[in-house]
């Protein structure tokens, strides 16, 4: 259960823009403009650096970016996770959260910037709230001429008396003036980060894209599946992926096509990552293989992994059948905004009552899944390490900018991922073993900041599960 | 039990004494062929049980015994011993196939009329003990040269250590002086030295028939290997695969037939050599249960379980991995990897079997070959091991609920296990439960719960499970699972770590105990295995609150420590392959062990210090 529908009520801010107070029992929602008398803040920041630094330069301030949220939240372990997350809170809102543009109505004062603006955002809310026992900042990150502090008190009086409140403030400093965009935020709120180079990536042509590139690489996997022989080898199988999908559309590498047979489907005995290459190992009847590629085709990302064995195998068929709860259980508690680290421990779970080993976290960083981006880098498409260049700089950046906001586009079971899942595409890769037999699917999650769905439904392993023949509806390659 | 003997002569006029034993009307005719240097007297125990519901027959080869003896060696080809086999079936069974069995040299020269066509619809079945068909054996040498792996080469140059007597027996002079000299007394000793067989049940004949058998090797032994004929048969065959075996390694004689017998049965046998008259209840058994089921009688468990390549389809499965095998070509490579594995045909009964280091276990022995019966006291999880251990292609497996601390429950269970799978080959002491805290919070309540598991529910499954394995006289094998907190002590595992060590010493007498009987008994003492034991160990003395966080915690050390359950698996099939007392598993049950009889007082200095994580 995710700790935000542990709330019983909840009010909502927007800060210089609209104000919506949630109240579950009574399923209603008021909206109201919120009270804009007061001092002005230079939200701004009046500099055309720190426009650079915040918004990518659409003249959008912070502010609008910006919302407050004042939780009625009873439970304290909740609260304490929250605390403890710290700076993972802070981010900036999408611009299509909030429209219009608003003021803060609140001088600052640049030591207790958080104090002075979430008495004025709360006061301007909920009418007679006043903070009591506001603490120093339990968590803050800096990067260059920005500064975000996260932190937590109680309110005094008023309708939400008793409640804790966490205060974000995002701060940008120039010229000696400090401009600051404070939040209240709860466990369940998620905003993309504008330094990020992450473009929103569910415009409805954006996902189009990416779901045809995804088609391609699931194509390419069944069509080469159904080449192996006996005898051919890893080596083989994997040029064969290669050459398939440069010939159909793919301009560039995630990385280059992998090909596991027999032992090697569960990594078995993996002590580097080299041995994730292929090798000459050859396929007999009755091994299973899993073939696992990640095409780009003009910047749009796929990476699946096909499972599958010569002649069936009656073990990799019944982890293949498994693997549908796997795909239910991930989608569910995405949904539900549990942390991610929580989801992995779920899924491991779930691994122990199928008596299954959990072969993913064999995988570099022990990922159940990584983040997938549109690539805007530029450059050569050359391979690097079976990466290719221009996915690496866009891993790499997206790890800089996630870490600073204590995030990370890597999905494991440590503390780097204990927050609720980033909107984004997500490649899951739920990766089981029995033995040495091992099985996997891997595909794109649409993670948006208040649901999520799977890309695509219309995949090999999901068609499979409903029983349905492949369907052959018309499937244009991707130019 | 009365002895008929009569003569028939063969079709080059020798002449060979046939006994027999029990009704000639029984529905069933056993015809025994003994081996070298033997008499049909090998088979008087054996014989004489079978007699009570068969015909039974056995004569002496010619060269043996009251046979006649050729002096010329070409007179003991394999053919002339196929025609001599002809007479005998003619003179005892005219109208109905008999069922062969094949001791030794006996079963060498069977397999020439199971593999041939002139008996080959006089015969029903064949059971082959300790003698393979020399052309399969042949054929095995060259597929092993074909792919020359290392261990394909190891088990060439291991049955090649094996078999230095084939070409002593080639030598000229040598071999009869020995035998008319130093052996006359030596022989019957050596074999009750090494193999345990009674003294007196050699032949009054004895050394004429070793020398004049000689002409047996030298007859065949040189054709046959070098040049050896693609030999299939349709016969039913089921081979005996004696386990300690000095002349014919288990190896060659359970991989050498597969190729060309259509329907094969392995029943590996923890005996030597001279299994006939050491063994006999046991092989009686097999070669009844054997007939029975040829003669068209449901197939015993055990039976059924070593049954290797086709018509395996009919045995019926209740659980649920017997959907699965639908698909032939699945079924048929499953089979086959299990057939060829370590563990094939043994059943193997393991108690926690629903996770950790149980499920582990159960699914490595089915991975082995074996048929598994998973027990755990949650059904479901006991259940889907079951079913997993089927998929990886062990035979007809079984899950049961039970609390392994009820005597009533554990008694049922073994009464259950013995009527639906038979008696196990091995049994796997595994269910135990984490108990921490403080001696002095630990209530009687609590060592109740912590003995009645850890330690009686070991009890409980050795005393019921080794009664069945002595009384059956097949030997086997008991692993219990202790672990490193045996013979670590510790301020905070008083409980647990008394049952532990409990079940160390347990399994030490019983071990010295239950030798004899030819059933090994182990200890795997596992160090921290990442198991669900860690979030389900229960912590005297702490509030409710605390006792979350040190599970918590205590999981997270485990997961940290990444010892899977898997590695103590592989401990366990070790320790039952290679019959070793105590296995410790993980570097700090090694060292700890170590320690325990290098330095106590390190162990005595840690134990002081609360290493609880809090």
């Amino acid at each position: 259960m995710p700790i935000g529908s542990r709330m019983t009520s909840t009010a909502r801010v927007v800060v210089g823009g609209r104000v919506g107070v949630d109240d579950d029992e009574a399923g209603a929602r008021r909206e109201g403009e919120v009270d804009e008398a007061g001092g002005g803040v230079d939200l701004e920041g009046g500099a055309d650096g720190e426009q650079e630094v915040a918004g990518g330069g659409d003249g959008a301030g912070l502010a609008e970016h910006l919302r407050v949220e004042v939780l009625a939240e009873e439970d304290r372990g909740g609260l304490e996770h929250a605390a403890a997350d710290g700076a993972a809170r802070v981010g900036l809102a999408r611009a299509d959260v909030v429209e219009g543009v608003g003021e803060l109505a609140a001088p600052v004062d640049g030591s207790t910037p958080g104090r002075r603006l979430g008495e004025h955002a709360l006061g301007a809310t909920c009418g007679a709230v006043e903070f009591q026992d506001l603490p120093a900042p339990v968590s803050a990150a800096t990067r260059g001429r920005r500064a975000v502090s996260l932190m937590q008190g109680n309110v005094a009086s008023g309708r939400s008396a008793g409640d804790r409140v966490f205060v974000l403030t995002a701060m940008t400093r120039s010229s000696g003036k400090l401009g600051a965009d404070t939040c209240c935020a709860n466990l369940t709120q998620q905003y993309v980060d504008t330094m990020s180079n992450k473009q929103p990536a569910w415009a409805p042509e954006d996902l189009d894209r990416f779901r045809a590139v995804q088609q391609l690489a699931y194509r390419c996997a069944e069509a080469v599946a159904a080449t192996l022989e006996p005898g051919v080898t890893e080596k083989q199988a994997a040029r064969r992926m290669r050459e398939w999908l440069m010939e159909n559309g793919a301009d560039d590498w995630f990385h280059v096509p992998f090909a596991w047979f027999g032992d090697r489907t569960t990594f078995h005995r993996f002590r580097t990552p080299l041995q994730f290459f292929p090798t000459d190992k050859r396929l007999e009847e009755g091994m299973p293989f899993i073939l696992d590629c990640a095409p780009v085709a003009d910047g749009y990302t796929a990476d699946i992994g096909y499972a599958g064995s010569l002649g069936g195998n009656a073990v990799q068929e019944q982890i293949l059948g498994d693997l549908q709860e796997y795909r239910a259980l991930i989608l569910a508690e995405v949904r539900e905004r549990k942390p991610l680290n929580e989801i992995y421990r779920s899924v491991d779970a779930l691994i122990a009552k199928h008596g299954y080993d959990n072969r993913h976290r064999v995988y570099p960083g022990r990922v159940l899944a990584h983040q997938v981006t549109r690539l805007k880098a530029r450059g050569p498409r050359t391979v690097v390490a079976g990466f290719g260049i221009r996915s690496l700089q866009t891993l790499g950046r997206e790890l800089v900018a996630e870490r600073i906001v204590g995030r990370s586009p890597l999905w494991a079971d440590g503390k780097s991922s204990g927050h609720a899942p980033t909107p984004g595409l997500w490649a899951v890769e739920p990766h089981l073993g029995l033995r040495r037999i091992g099985a996997k699917f891997e595909e794109l999650l649409v993670v948006t900041e208040d649901d999520a769905y799977w890309l695509d439904d219309d995949l090999p392993h999901v068609r499979a599960w409903a029983g349905q023949a492949p369907t052959t509806s018309e499937k244009e390659t991707v130019a | 039990m009365k002895e008929l003997q009569t003569y028939v002569t063969a079709p080059d006029g020798v002449r060979l004494a046939v006994f027999e034993w029990g009704e000639r009307s029984a529905a069933t005719t056993v015809v025994l062929v003994h081996g070298y240097p033997d008499t049909h007297a090998v088979w008087r125990p054996i014989a004489e049980q079978l007699a009570e519901r068969h015909h039974v027959v056995a004569y002496d080869v010619r060269g043996a015994g009251q046979s006649d003896a050729p002096r010329k060696v070409r007179s003991y080809t394999l053919p002339t011993l196929e025609a001599d086999l002809g007479t005998v079936l003619q003179e005892v069974s005219p109208d109905k196939p008999v069922h062969l069995v094949g001791h030794d040299w006996g079963s060498i020269q069977s397999w020439e009329s199971v593999t041939g066509t002139a008996l080959a619809d006089r015969i029903a079945s064949f059971t082959s003990i300790s003698g393979p068909c020399l052309d399969h054996v042949g054929q095995w040498f060259r597929s092993k040269l074909r792919q020359p792996t290392p261990r394909a080469l190891g088990q060439l140059a291991w049955q090649g250590v094996h078999s230095w007597y084939i070409g002593y027996f080639h030598l000229p002079l040598l071999p009869p002086l020995l035998w008319r000299t130093a052996m006359v007394k030596g022989w019957p000793a050596l074999l009750h030295a090494i193999e345990g067989v009674p003294r007196g049940s050699g032949a009054p004949t004895f050394p004429t028939d070793a020398v004049r058998g000689l002409a047996l090797y030298r007859a065949n032994m040189i054709p046959r290997l070098t040049r050896p004929r693609q030999r299939p048969t349709d016969i039913p065959v089921q081979v005996v695969l004696p386990q300690k075996d000095l002349y014919v390694t288990p190896a060659m004689a359970g991989q050498a037939p597969q190729p060309f017998v259509g329907r094969l049965w392995r029943r590996p046998l923890r005996a030597g050599h001279w299994a006939p008259l050491t063994h006999e209840g046991v092989l009686a058994g097999w070669i009844d249960e054997f007939v029975d089921h040829i003669e068209g009688a449901p197939a015993a468990p055990g039976l059924e379980r070593a049954q290797v390549s086709s018509g395996r389809e009919g045995g019926g499965s209740e659980k649920a991995g017997g959907a699965k095998r639908g698909r032939s070509g699945s079924a048929t490579s499953a089979g086959d990897t299990a057939a060829s594995a370590q563990h094939a045909g043994k059943l193997v009964v393991v108690t926690g079997a629903g996770s950790g280091i149980g499920r582990a276990t159960a699914l490595a022995f089915a991975e082995a070959g074996a048929s598994v019966v998973a027990a755990d006291l949650n059904a479901d999880s006991a259940a889907r091991t079951a079913q997993l251990a089927s998929l990886l292609g062990a035979g007809r497996s079984g899950s049961y609920a039970v609390n392994v601390s009820d005597p009533v429950a554990m008694e049922e269970f073994a009464k259950a296990v013995h009527a639906e799978h038979g008696v196990p080959d091995v049994i796997v002491n595994n269910a135990g439960i984490g108990l921490g805290g403080a001696f002095l919070d630990t209530q009687t309540s609590d060592w109740d719960a912590v003995l009645g598991v850890n330690l009686m529910g070991v009890v409980h499954g050795c005393r019921l499970f080794g009664a069945m394995m002595k009384e059956r006289g097949e030997g086997g094998h008991i692993v219990n699972i202790a672990s490193a907190a045996a013979y670590l002590p510790s301020r905070t595992l008083s409980a647990y770590a008394t049952s532990k060590a409990a079940v160390l010493m347990l399994t030490e007498c019983l071990r010295a105990e239950l030798a004899d009987q030819g059933i090994g008994v182990s200890a795997v003492c596992p160090g921290f295995a990442n198991t669900a034991i860690a979030k389900a160990t229960r912590y005297v003395g702490v509030s409710a609150n605390e006792q979350e966080q040190l599970r918590g915690k205590a999981d997270r050390l485990y997961r940290l420590r990444n010892l899977p359950p898997e590695r103590v698996a592989e401990a366990v099939l070790r320790a039952v392959e290679e019959n070793r007392p105590v296995v410790p598993v993980a570097a700090e049950a090694r060292i700890g062990r170590a320690l325990s009889r290098l330095s106590p007082g390190t162990l005595r200095f840690v134990a002081r210090r609360d290493l609880t994580p809090r």
